[in-house]
C-alpha cells in the first residue's frame, strides 16, 4: 500500500517538475505571427482585434515588408522590416507600456490625453503633418485642435464608430415598411416620404422622420406585416441599449450640444429645469419646462440635462413597453454575435426581425465570426452576403411634426471608442524613424482608402474613397461612409483642460449611470424607474457638486 | 448454455445488490428516495444538456437552432477548436490552454502537496513533542478556524507586492506553506492515537528523530496524507479566485474557463464552443475521481479520515 | 559515574529532539507570523491610511496615517449607496436558504447511511458539484436555465419565456440564483456528514431497532444527537461565511452582476480583484470595510457557537 501511494505521490511530483519545465520553455509560438528574421529590423505592432479584425493590417504589412525590403533604418545593420502583429484584446486603457512588447498600437478606448500627459506616446507630430500633406487627407476640424497637446500630436485617428439601428432594406421592400408621402405604407419603388433630413431624394426617403412615425412603424410591423420590429443582444442588451440612448440623446440635441459635452463651450443650450417634467400622453410621454443658457466650465453640469438625453431614455423606454425586442434574443446567453446572427436568418426562418441595435462594425464582425458563410451554407444563393443589402437607418430627431427641434434633419451620433494609432514613447530611439515611416505608410491616401474597403468602415479623418471601391462595399458599408462624409459623427476630443484632465468622468457610458444602475436597461425594464426618474436621477451634478469638484477649471 | 445462464444470473445479482436496499424501506425512506430521484435527475439531464451541446457545431446550435433535442451529428468541432484556439492574453503575454493546464498542475498539486506535507509535519510535532509551544500550535489553528476574519486579502496582496512574490507561482506556493485548516486537526488526532512503540523501537535501533519521521512515521499515515492531499488537490484545481486575486497574470485552467465564460472574446462567445471548453477542463478531474473515488467517498470524515 | 553518562547522553537526547523541532517548525512559524499575524497587523493598519501625493515635489505617493478617515468612507456608503445595504439583505437572505442544503444534507447522509435503495449512486451524484469546478457546473446551468429551459418551454406550448438568469425581474435572477444554491448545497456536507454518522453506534441502534423505534424517530432522537459536534462546526462554518459568501455571483456574472443582486462577499471581493493590480489607492479603504464586516461576523459567529453548544448540552 505504502509503495502505490509513495509511487503515486512520485508521478505526480514529477508531472509537476515537467510542467514547470514545460512551462519555462514556452507553448506555442508567443503572441506573433511568425518567427523573428534576424536579417530585418522588426517592428512590433498591437492590434485590437475586435469588430474590425486584422486582415487590413496584414495586407498593409505585406504591402510594407515589399517597398521596404531593401532599405535599411539602422545604418546597414538590417535590411528591410518585418512587422510583427499581436492581434489582441488589450484596450487603450488597460495598455502597460512598461511591460509591453509592442512598439506600435491601432487599439481603441484610449485615454489619449492621460496617456499623453504621462508621457506614454511619442511625439508623431512630423508623421501627422505628412499624412495630412496628401490630397484630400485632413484631420477633421475639431481634432486639429484638440489632438493637439502643447502644440504637438501624439495619435493618429484610427476607425471611426458610432452606435445606431442597422434595417433590412430588402425586407422593407417586401414587407412594404417604407412610409410613403400620404402616411401609408409601400414597398421602395412608392412614392417615398422625404425622411429625417426632409429632402427628396435622398438616403433616408421612407424612413421615419418623428418618434411618432417610428412607433406607429413598429405597431404596424408587429400587428400587420408580422415582423418583429428589434433584436438586441441580451448578453450586453445593458450596454448596448445605453449605447443607443446615448445616440438618440445625441441625434436629438444635435452637434453643438453634443460637441459641448467635450468643449464645455455652446451658446443657447436648452436644459430641463427642475421639477417640470411630467408624465403625460403624448408621444414622448412627458412635458417639460426648459430654459436656455450659454455652456461654460462654470455649469457644464447642465449638459446632464437636456431634453435629448430625456428623448433618449423615453425611446428605449417606449421600446420596452411597446414589445418591441424579439424576446428570444434577449437571453442573458444570446452574446452580440448571436443576435447579428439570428439577425441575418430571420428572414429565413419566416420570423422576420426589422432592424438590429449594434454598431457600425456590427457586418464585420459578422463576417469575422462567419456568420454569412454559415447562413448562405442553410439558406443557398439568397443568403449570400452579396445578396444582403442592410443600411443606416438615421435616428429620429422630432417628437412628432409639430416638434420645432432645429437638430431634426442632423442624425448627429457620437463616436464611441477614441480609436487611435500611436507608437510608444518608449521605443527603442534606433526604431524610430521606421516606425514613423510605417505609420505614415498605413495612413497613405491608398491605404486609408484600402482600410474602407476592407472593413467597412471609415477611419476618424478626411480622405477619399473611389467611386469603384464604393461600389463594391456592401449597401450597409456604403451607408457608414454617408455617415462619415456628412460629418454628423462627433468626436470625443478637446482643448479643454476639464476634459482632458478627466475623461473619465465625462465618458457617456459613465453619465448614464444612476444610483445602483450603472445603465437604465434594467431599471426601465424591471418598471424600477420611469424614463424621466431616470434622467433625474443621472443629474450628476448640483451646482454646488460641479463647483466641488471642478472648481479649479471655472474661470 | 450453462454458462448464459450464470452470467445472467450474476448480472441479475450484481444489479439487485445495487438497487436492494440493504434494509427495509418505509415511507419516510420512500419519500426521500423520490425527492433523491428527482434531484438526481435535474443532475443527469443538466450534465447531459452540457455534453450534449459540446457536441452540437456551431451551424447546429445556433444558427438551425437546434437546443433541445441530440445532435444531429456529434461533432469535435468545439473541442478542437478549443485546443487549437484558446488563449487569454495578459500583460503582453499569451497563454494557451497548454500552458494553463500546466499552471493547473503546478498550482493543483504543488499547492496540495506543500500544505498537506507541512500540515502533517507540523501535527506531528505537536503531537508527539510535549512542549509548551506545541499546545500553542494547536490552538493557534483552532482559534484561528473559529475566528472568521474578513477582507484580509488586500493586506496579503500588498505583503506580497512587498516581498516581490506577488502574482507569481512561487507566491502561491510560499501561501500554501501553513499548518492552518481542518486537516491539520485532522492529522493531529491520528499522530496522537499512535502508540509511542514504534518510535521507541526505532530509538533503540539507533534512529534519528528525521529518519523516525521518514521511516516510521509518515508511511503509517501514508494513506491519510495521500487522500488529503488528493482532496487538496482537487480543490485547487477547481479554485479560480486564489489566482485571479493573487496571480492575475498567470491564468490556470479554471481561471481561464471563468474568464471565457463571461468574455466578450468573438470566437468564444458561441455556447457550444464554451461548453466544450468546460467538458476539457473537467476531464482531468474526473479521471482523478474514477480511479480513486472509493478513496475520496467512502474514507472521508472530519472527525478523523478512516483508515 | 553511569548516571553522569546517563544525564550527558538523555541530555544530548533532548537537545537532538530540540534542534530537531525547531529546524521543521521554524519556516512554517515564520509562514504563519508573516502570513497571518502580519496580513492580520497590516490590515488593521492600512485601514488607518490613505493613499496620498506625500512628496508633491517629486510626486511620489505613500501612505500616511489618518486616521479613522476610511471608516468613515464606508459608513457613508453604506448610508449613500442602497445596493450595500441590500447586500446585506442579500447576505443573509443567502445563508438562510442556505440552512434548506444543509439540512437536506443531513437527511440524505442518513439515508446513505441507512443503505437503503440506490443511495451510493443518490451520494455519487449529490457529491459530484464538490469534484468539478463551480465554474463549470455554473456555467452548464446558466446555458441550460438560459438557451434549454425556455426553449423546452416552447417546445411543449408554453409560449415564449424570458431566460431565467438575465430576466427582467431582478426577483427571478435572485431565485435562480438561490434556487442554484440549494440545488449545489445538499451535496456540499453530505460526504462529511456521512462519515460522522457512520460512526455512529451499531449497537445503539440494533438497540433502537429492537425497541421498535421508526426511522424517522432514529434519525431526530439518536443520530442527529450523536452527531450533534459535527452539526455544530458545520453550522458555525457557515455563520462564519455570512459576509465572504458571495452566492456564486462572480461565477454567474463576472463583474457585471446587478448591482442590486450584490452580497458583501462579492462585493468585497470584485473590488479587491480589481484594486488588487493597479488600485494601490483603494487598499485602505477595502481593508477598513474588511474590519467593519469581521466585528460583525465574530461576535455572531461566537455568540452562535454559544448557542448552538448551550442546545447541545440538552442532548447530553
Amino acid at each position: 500500500m505504502m509503495k502505490r501511494v509513495g509511487v503515486t505521490l512520485a508521478a505526480l511530483l514529477m508531472a509537476v517538475s515537467v510542467a514547470f519545465g514545460a512551462a519555462a520553455c514556452g507553448g506555442r509560438q508567443g503572441e506573433y505571427d511568425e518567427e523573428v528574421d534576424t536579417d530585418r529590423m522588426q517592428l512590433y505592432v498591437s492590434n485590437y482585434d475586435g469588430g474590425f479584425g486584422t486582415d487590413w493590417l496584414r495586407d498593409i504589412k505585406a504591402a510594407f515588408e515589399a517597398e521596404y525590403a531593401d532599405v535599411s533604418f539602422d545604418g546597414g545593420k538590417t535590411t528591410g522590416i518585418q512587422i510583427m502583429i499581436d492581434p489582441n484584446k488589450d484596450k487603450g486603457y488597460q495598455l502597460n507600456f512598461n511591460t509591453t512588447s509592442n512598439e506600435i498600437f491601432f487599439t481603441e478606448e484610449v485615454r489619449y490625453y492621460q496617456n499623453v500627459m504621462n508621457g506614454d506616446f511619442l511625439d508623431i507630430t512630423d508623421v501627422v503633418e505628412e499624412v495630412c500633406e496628401q490630397e484630400g487627407v485632413s484631420l477633421r476640424a475639431a481634432q486639429e485642435q484638440g489632438l493637439q497637446y502643447n502644440g504637438k500630436y501624439y495619435a493618429l485617428p484610427h476607425y471611426e464608430t458610432f452606435f445606431g439601428i442597422v434595417y433590412d432594406k430588402d425586407l422593407f421592400h417586401t414587407k412594404r415598411l417604407y412610409i410613403a408621402e400620404d402616411g401609408s405604407y409601400t414597398n421602395a419603388s412608392g412614392n417615398l416620404s422625404a425622411g429625417p433630413d426632409g429632402v427628396k431624394p435622398s438616403y433616408d426617403d421612407g424612413l421615419p422622420a418623428t418618434m411618432e412615425e417610428f412607433f406607429d412603424l413598429c405597431y404596424y410591423m408587429k400587428t400587420v406585416a408580422v415582423v418583429t420590429p428589434f433584436i438586441l443582444t441580451g448578453e450586453h442588451a445593458a450596454k448596448y441599449s445605453a449605447n443607443f440612448v446615448n445616440r438618440a440623446a445625441a441625434a436629438y440635441d444635435g452637434k453643438a450640444v453634443t460637441e459641448a459635452r467635450y468643449s464645455f463651450a455652446a451658446e443657447d443650450v436648452a436644459y430641463i429645469t427642475e421639477n417640470s417634467i411630467k408624465a403625460d400622453n403624448s408621444v414622448l410621454g412627458y412635458s417639460y419646462q426648459t430654459q436656455t443658457e450659454d455652456i461654460t466650465n462654470a455649469n457644464g453640469y447642465l449638459l446632464q440635462r437636456t431634453p435629448g438625453r430625456l428623448y433618449g431614455l423615453a425611446f428605449l423606454e417606449k421600446l420596452i413597453d411597446e414589445d418591441c425586442f424579439e424576446a428570444e434574443s434577449l437571453r442573458g446567453t444570446t452574446s452580440h454575435l448571436n443576435a447579428q446572427e439570428n439577425y441575418i436568418n430571420s428572414r429565413f426562418k419566416n420570423a422576420p426581425v426589422a432592424m438590429l441595435m449594434d454598431g457600425n462594425w456590427w457586418e464585420n464582425e459578422a463576417t469575422l465570426n462567419d456568420a454569412f458563410t454559415r447562413s448562405e451554407q442553410l439558406y443557398l444563393e439568397q443568403a449570400k452576403k452579396e445578396n444582403r443589402y442592410f443600411g443606416v437607418m438615421p435616428i429620429p430627431a422630432k417628437i412628432d411634426k409639430n416638434d420645432a427641434n432645429p437638430n431634426g434633419d442632423s442624425d448627429t451620433a457620437l463616436d464611441m471608442y477614441t480609436s487611435y494609432a500611436f507608437i510608444a514613447a518608449n521605443i527603442p530611439s534606433e526604431k524610430v524613424n521606421a516606425a514613423k515611416t510605417f505609420l505614415k505608410f498605413c495612413y497613405s491616401a491608398e491605404n486609408l482608402e484600402k482600410f474602407t474597403a476592407t472593413t467597412g468602415v471609415a477611419r476618424a479623418l478626411n480622405y477619399n474613397v473611389s467611386q469603384t471601391t464604393l461600389d463594391n462595399m456592401t449597401s450597409y458599408s456604403q451607408d457608414v461612409w454617408d455617415m462619415h462624409l456628412s460629418g454628423n459623427t462627433v468626436l470625443q476630443v478637446s482643448q479643454n483642460k476639464l476634459y482632458y484632465e478627466n475623461m473619465s468622468d465625462f465618458d457617456s457610458l459613465a453619465l448614464i449611470a444612476y444610483g445602483n444602475y450603472a445603465y437604465p436597461w434594467t431599471a426601465l425594464r424591471g418598471g424600477i424607474h420611469t424614463a424621466a426618474e431616470y434622467f433625474t436621477g443621472t443629474w450628476q451634478w448640483t451646482e454646488d457638486g460641479w463647483k466641488n469638484d471642478y472648481g479649479a477649471y471655472i474661470a | 448454455m450453462n454458462n448464459d445462464f450464470a452470467k445472467e444470473s450474476r448480472l441479475r445479482r450484481w444489479l439487485r445488490s445495487k438497487i436492494k436496499a440493504k434494509e427495509k424501506m418505509n415511507a419516510f425512506s420512500w419519500v426521500v428516495f423520490a425527492f433523491l430521484t428527482l434531484l438526481t435527475l435535474t443532475f443527469i439531464i443538466v450534465y447531459f444538456w452540457g455534453i450534449m451541446t459540446s457536441f452540437k457545431s456551431i451551424l447546429e446550435f445556433d444558427t438551425v437552432g437546434n437546443i433541445v433535442g441530440l445532435p444531429d451529428q456529434w461533432s469535435l468541432e468545439n473541442f478542437i477548436f478549443v485546443f487549437s484556439n484558446f488563449r487569454i492574453k495578459l500583460s503582453g503575454k499569451t497563454f494557451y490552454l497548454e500552458n494553463m493546464i500546466l499552471n493547473s498542475v503546478l498550482y493543483a498539486v504543488g499547492c496540495a502537496f506543500i500544505q498537506t506535507a507541512v500540515q502533517c509535519v507540523v501535527a506531528y510535532l505537536a503531537a508527539k513533542f510535549r512542549f509548551k509551544f506545541s499546545g500553542l500550535i494547536y490552538w493557534v489553528v483552532v482559534i484561528t478556524m473559529t475566528i472568521p476574519v474578513v477582507g484580509t486579502d488586500i493586506s496579503t496582496i500588498q505583503i506580497l507586492q512587498n516581498i516581490g512574490l506577488y502574482d507569481s507561482m512561487i507566491g502561491m506556493f510560499v501561501l500554501k506553506f501553513n499548518f492552518l485548516g481542518a486537516y491539520f486537526l485532522v492529522f493531529y488526532a491520528t499522530f496522537r492515537s499512535l502508540p509511542d512503540d514504534y518510535a521507541g523501537a526505532a530509538y533503540v535501533d539507533g534512529a534519528g528523530e528525521f529518519g523516525i519521521l521518514i521511516h516510521v512515521i509518515l508511511p503509517m499515515v501514508a494513506n491519510m496524507f495521500f487522500t488529503i492531499f488528493l482532496l487538496n488537490m482537487i480543490t485547487y484545481w477547481n479554485d479560480y479566485r486564489t489566482p485571479l486575486l493573487y496571480m492575475p497574470n498567470n491564468p490556470t485552467l479554471s481561471y481561464g474557463i471563468q474568464w471565457l465564460s463571461t468574455s466578450s472574446l468573438q470566437e468564444f462567445s458561441h455556447t457550444t464552443v464554451r461548453l466544450a471548453a468546460c467538458i476539457i477542463m473537467v476531464i482531468p478531474i474526473i479521471v482523478v475521481f474514477i480511479v480513486f473515488k472509493n478513496r475520496i467517498m467512502d474514507k472521508v470524515s472530519l472527525g478523523g479520515i478512516k483508515e | 559515574m553511569v548516571a553522569i553518562k546517563k544525564k550527558k547522553t538523555l541530555a544530548t537526547f533532548n537537545r537532538k529532539r530540540k534542534i530537531f523541532y525547531i529546524s521543521l517548525i521554524a519556516l512554517p512559524v515564520l509562514q504563519f507570523c508573516v502570513f497571518y499575524l502580519g496580513v492580520h497587523i497590516n490590515s488593521i493598519l492600512l485601514a488607518f491610511k490613505s493613499y496620498t501625493l506625500a512628496d508633491e515635489a517629486n510626486g511620489v505617493y505613500s501612505y500616511i496615517f489618518t486616521g479613522f478617515e476610511n471608516f468613515g468612507e464606508v459608513f457613508q456608503n453604506f448610508a449613500k449607496e442602497s445596493y450595500l445595504v441590500n447586500a446585506i439583505w442579500n447576505s443573509v437572505l443567502s445563508f438562510l436558504i442556505g440552512w434548506i442544503g444543509f439540512f437536506g444534507s443531513l437527511l440524505f447522509s442518513y439515508y446513505i447511511m441507512k443503505s437503503w435503495r440506490l443511495g451510493k449512486l443518490f451520494q455519487l451524484f449529490l457529491f459530484l458539484p464538490s469534484i468539478i469546478s463551480e465554474i463549470v457546473v455554473v456555467t452548464l446551468f446558466k446555458y441550460f436555465m438560459e438557451n434549454n429551459m425556455p426553449a423546452f418551454i416552447e417546445m411543449v406550448g408554453g409560449g415564449v419565456v424570458e431566460g431565467f438568469m438575465f430576466s427582467s425581474d431582478l426577483g427571478v435572477r435572485l431565485g435562480t440564483i438561490l434556487g442554484y444554491s440549494v440545488w449545489v448545497g445538499f451535496g456540499t456536507n453530505i460526504l462529511i456528514f456521512n462519515g460522522t454518522m457512520a460512526g455512529v453506534s451499531d449497537s445503539v441502534l440494533e438497540a433502537a431497532k429492537l425497541d421498535g423505534v421508526r426511522p424517522l424517530r432514529e434519525f431526530f432522537s439518536i443520530v442527529l444527537p450523536m452527531t450533534y459536534p459535527m452539526i455544530v462546526t458545520m453550522a458555525v462554518v457557515s455563520v462564519a461565511n455570512l459576509f465572504t459568501n458571495q452566492m456564486y455571483l462572480f461565477s454567474f456574472y463576472g463583474a457585471s452582476a446587478e448591482r442590486q443582486l450584490y452580497t458583501i462577499g462579492y462585493y468585497l471581493f470584485l473590488n479587491t480583484q480589481q484594486a488588487g493590480n493597479s488600485g494601490l489607492g483603494e487598499y485602505p479603504y477595502l481593508a477598513a470595510f474588511g474590519i467593519v464586516v469581521s466585528a460583525v461576523t465574530i461576535p455572531l459567529t461566537v455568540a452562535f457557537r454559544k448557542v448552538l453548544n448551550k442546545i447541545g448540552k440538552r442532548f447530553e
